[in-house]
């Protein structure tokens, strides 16, 4: 398949769930609930474009990297190669002798984001009965260590990714929306759970 | 372009996945409503920024979980047409 052609239809599909005037015209919803509310007219009217223009740019970052990557291994020229995405530990690899790349950077409200899930975290397992005693403490330890992670200036990636899925199996059967944020968290840390 | 099949089995299982976050978020913002509500900044500008916050975080989380779809479904793909 032409590389030009593969990126287009990579992001064409990564753009139609978040386009707020059909998948996702629920944030649409609340968003404009809200400025209505506050009566916000200094609001820019493209400001929820905006935020969308800039998700889908974030991942198109990550898309034109795991091309890059992939072309590295063919000849000069090339205008074709063979991608292998390992979607459960979000590394995309691409043949013999490549290397696996994952997502580098935090921002804010990635880290607000993660915060927010950990925050879950705490509430649904404060009165799981179904929860070991063992398991309620090292899920605390765990959640504690990663609030601290994400307090230093650079976070350790690794160290939030797995402390994330560490978490998200003992909570999976909680029937709480914990589970939920913490896949959402790790979906930013390009990791996706089922 | 990427084989029919493929995409059409990314779709839905992005679809599936963002059927789960549009529930999750509705809890979440009834939670904000509820929190800002006591607070009584329900109608302000308060609030306004953080359902911002939510759903630019929101977008980024879906625009994640597209690309993990359709990336490890064209892997699929691509392995199979491989073997």
């Amino acid at each position: 398949m032409p590389l030009a052609d593969l990126r287009s239809t990579l992001i064409g599909e990564i753009e139609r769930p978040v386009r707020t005037d059909a998948e996702s015209a629920d944030l649409a919803e609340y968003y404009f609930e809200a400025k209505r509310l506050a009566s916000a007219l200094g609001e820019p009217a493209d400001t929820l474009a905006r935020m969308q223009q800039q998700a889908v740019e974030q991942v198109a970052a990550e898309v034109d990297f795991a091309i890059l990557e992939a072309t590295k291994a063919q000849p000069a020229g090339a205008q074709t190669a063979m991608f292998s995405f390992y979607a459960p530990i979000g590394v995309v690899q691409t043949g013999a002798g490549a290397t696996a790349s994952v997502q580098q950077t935090l921002g804010a409200t990635d880290r607000d984001t993660i915060l927010h899930a950990l925050q879950a975290v705490e509430q649904a397992i404060a009165p799981a009965t179904a929860l070991a005693p063992t398991d309620r403490t090292q899920i605390t330890d765990v959640v504690v260590e990663l609030r601290d992670e994400l307090t230093r200036p650079q976070p350790n990636l690794l160290r939030l990714r797995s402390g994330l899925v560490g978490i998200a199996t003992p909570i999976q059967t909680l029937g709480a929306g914990a589970y939920q944020l913490v896949k959402g968290a790790l979906a930013l840390l390009g990791v996706h759970l089922p | 372009m990427l084989p029919a099949a493929v995409v059409d089995t990314a779709r839905n299982g992005v679809r599936v996945a963002i059927d789960e976050r549009r529930e999750l978020l509705r809890h979440e913002i009834a939670d904000l409503k509820e929190q800002y509500g006591l607070r009584g900044t329900w109608r302000g500008t308060p609030y306004l920024q953080a359902v911002k916050q939510r759903v630019a975080s929101e977008l980024t989380i879906r625009a994640n979980l597209a690309w993990q779809e359709v990336g490890s479904r064209a892997g699929d793909a691509a392995e199979c047409a491989a073997r």
